[in-house]
């Protein structure tokens, strides 16, 4: 694909000029973490894209966490989104497959997605959290992205995924040919990203194992000593990349108008229904459904894992559940100590 | 139908409501809009400002202009439902998922068994068949319920359906758990409709609606006579929202009973944790 080069002077200030053209969303790096932010001056000054992912799946662009689904609302203006991770662009696949794909489309995603432009970046840090090689994937996006982001020394390799993303950038002498020294670096630099996710995944026995062909082994007490430590907060779910699940709900009135919200299948209502029976009552049954959803189910449904190995949902647990450490547990079919180090 | 957002409903007239029972109500519903189903697919509910929930129609496919709904009272939107009044409105979307596959039933032997409102869905299936009778060999019709009170239909069963036997390759079997002194036919769980069915089992279609417990014996006993695995269909009930295979909540295993089902083969589905909730 088209490559070129750009000084990080040269890309904000390419930036800055096309907001006119849209809403401009960055992730920036906060204390401990990278953050989405509307673009402002300042903001630019600290930008540094192709660190690691951020905290925030694409999903919340989207897929917004509660919104008005009918009537339809109006069109969201453009959008151009710098900095998501290669986990994220798999992740959206998911998204893709179930409301672009199939009999029934969903006519407010579409508009989202297709008024959005994504420009990716790669992962030169990728942290202790992340595991992406194991299931398939690497620490920088191949697929799924208008541009992406490579940093090298003091700018950044720019390349264009799509002819809409060739359009964005259109001739713009600031953007200078790569030269194969350049794109040397960069592959010197994912090798050296892939390997730390590797070495770090590989201590978990995962790889290779994923999606699960075979049935679980464990019952319920084995599941029990997994689940434990799940104070059932839902942030696994919220944070996942890949978690689509929502509800619905009806607002008063004489017309027809209904909401849509994210749910979380470890919540104990999630499948209750109107009689308060429930097909999964017990954590159980719901921290194990998770679990087939991502490993099994969604593979089965779409062909794509439900999980892209970004490590949100291990680091945003209150419990600190590892769940590469489930995934062992599971796989190996030997119960450990699933929990981590603060 | 709007296909452009899934979720818009077509606005339908209350034309009669029947009361079933103390508690289940059939409404009689008029479609703005020309609207057809499949026995055994479902639809969407909305009572404005309320909710929405999943039913299945119970009136025949082949009747056109109205649409039946039966509805036991339940929960929020249920009741909602329950306390419309002719005339009223509600909107329906669908028809969605996969129904019973008529052309399979063709030439066979089908026992159809339902318990309490599991027999709403059988009612569409059984007029269905009725419509096209000599398509197949012949129907063994099993109903249950807790007391002759609790039958839904009870014009339909017990006058009917009942003096159609005569006539056509059809047997009705009439169970209850606590009869009463008028009580004329078999008295027991369902199950006990399904002792000497009196069929090929082993070649024959067996269908079964009802509570999650009902399904689960009805299920074990059609096993024991020996019909195979995937000739008994099962009507699965899940929490549900969208109806389109989007929300994840009806899943069963992999499957969507929003898209796969409502109507699965017990082989399709047998080794699914939580089958019987």
């Amino acid at each position: 694909m088209e490559t070129f080069y750009v000084t990080c002077g040269n890309w904000n200030e390419f930036l800055l000029a096309k907001a006119e053209e849209g809403e401009i969303f960055l992730s920036l790096p906060q204390q401990d973490h990278f953050e989405y932010f509307p673009l402002s001056e300042n903001f630019l000054e600290k930008a540094c894209f192709g660190v690691v992912r951020p905290a925030e799946p694409l999903k919340f662009f989207f897929f917004p966490f509660s919104q008005r689904i009918l009537p339809s609302q109006n069109p969201s203006s453009f959008r151009i989104l710098v900095g998501a991770a290669a986990c994220d662009l798999e992740g959206l696949k998911v998204f893709d497959h179930v409301f672009s794909e199939g009999e029934y489309s969903d006519p407010d995603y579409l508009l989202r997605r297709n008024s959005a432009l994504l420009i990716s970046s790669d992962c030169s840090s990728p942290n202790r959290f992340c595991f992406c090689t194991a299931v398939g994937g690497k620490p920088y996006p191949t697929n799924g992205f208008d541009m992406n982001l490579s940093a090298i020394d003091e700018g950044y390799i720019v390349e264009i995924g799509t002819d809409r993303g060739r359009r964005f950038l259109g001739k713009d002498s600031r953007f200078l040919p790569s030269s194969p020294e350049m794109l040397a670096e960069r592959e010197k630099k994912r090798a050296r990203a892939t390997l730390y996710v590797t070495e770090n995944s590989q201590t978990f026995h995962i790889e290779d194992k994923i999606p699960l062909e075979k049935r679980i082994s464990f019952t319920a007490k084995e599941w029990q000593s997994l689940w434990s430590y799940c104070v059932q907060c839902g942030s696994c779910t919220f944070s996942c990349p890949t978690c689509v699940c929502f509800l619905l709900e009806d607002y008063s009135g004489e017309k027809f108008v209904k909401v849509r919200t994210w749910d979380s299948c470890l919540l104990p209502g999630y499948a209750a229904m109107a009689s308060g029976v429930s097909p999964r009552p017990l954590l159980t049954d719901r921290f194990k459904n998770r679990f087939m959803c991502k490993y099994s189910y969604m593979p089965q449904n779409f062909g794509h894992s439900g999980c892209t190995g970004c490590g949100r949902c291990i680091e945003g647990c209150a419990g600190k559940i590892d769940k590469r450490k489930v995934l062992q547990s599971v796989l190996t079919e030997t119960l450990l100590d699933v929990r981590y180090e603060s | 139908m709007n296909h452009n957002n899934p979720y818009q409903p077509i606005p339908c007239q209350v034309e009669e409501i029947i009361e079933e029972s103390p508690n289940i109500k059939t409404l009689v519903l008029l479609p703005s809009e020309d609207f057809s189903f499949n026995a055994g697919q479902f639809v969407s509910l909305t009572v404005p400002g309320v909710g929405e929930a999943p039913f299945t129609p119970s009136s025949s496919p082949f009747a056109l202009d109205t649409i039946e709904i039966t509805i036991m009272k339940a929960g929020k939107v249920t009741s909602a439902i329950h306390s419309l009044k002719k005339g009223s409105m509600l909107g329906m979307r669908g028809p969605y998922g996969n129904g019973y596959s008529l052309e399979l039933f063709k030439k066979k032997e089908i026992l159809l068994v339902g318990g309490g409102v599991g027999l709403a869905p059988l009612r569409s299936l059984f007029l269905a068949l009725l419509h096209q009778i000599s398509e197949y060999k012949q129907i063994l019709f099993c109903c249950g319920a807790k007391t002759p009170q609790d039958y839904i239909y009870k014009d339909q069963v017990f006058n009917e359906w009942l003096s159609l036997c005569e006539n056509l390759p059809l047997r009705m079997r009439l169970a209850v758990d606590k009869e009463d002194d008028a009580w004329d036919y078999m008295k027991g769980v369902v199950t006990c409709t399904l002792d000497n069915p009196d069929m090929d089992v082993h070649k024959g279609i067996a269908v079964v609606c009802g509570p999650p417990v009902m399904m689960k014996f009805s299920t074990l006993k059609l096993l024991d006579l020996g019909f195979p695995e995937e000739n008994i269909f099962l009507s699965m009930e899940r929490k549900m929202y969208c109806g389109i295979g989007h929300c994840r909540h009806c899943m069963v295993g992999p499957y969507f009973v929003c898209k796969e089902g409502p109507v699965f083969s017990y082989r399709m589905v047998k080794e699914e944790a939580s089958l019987w909730a």
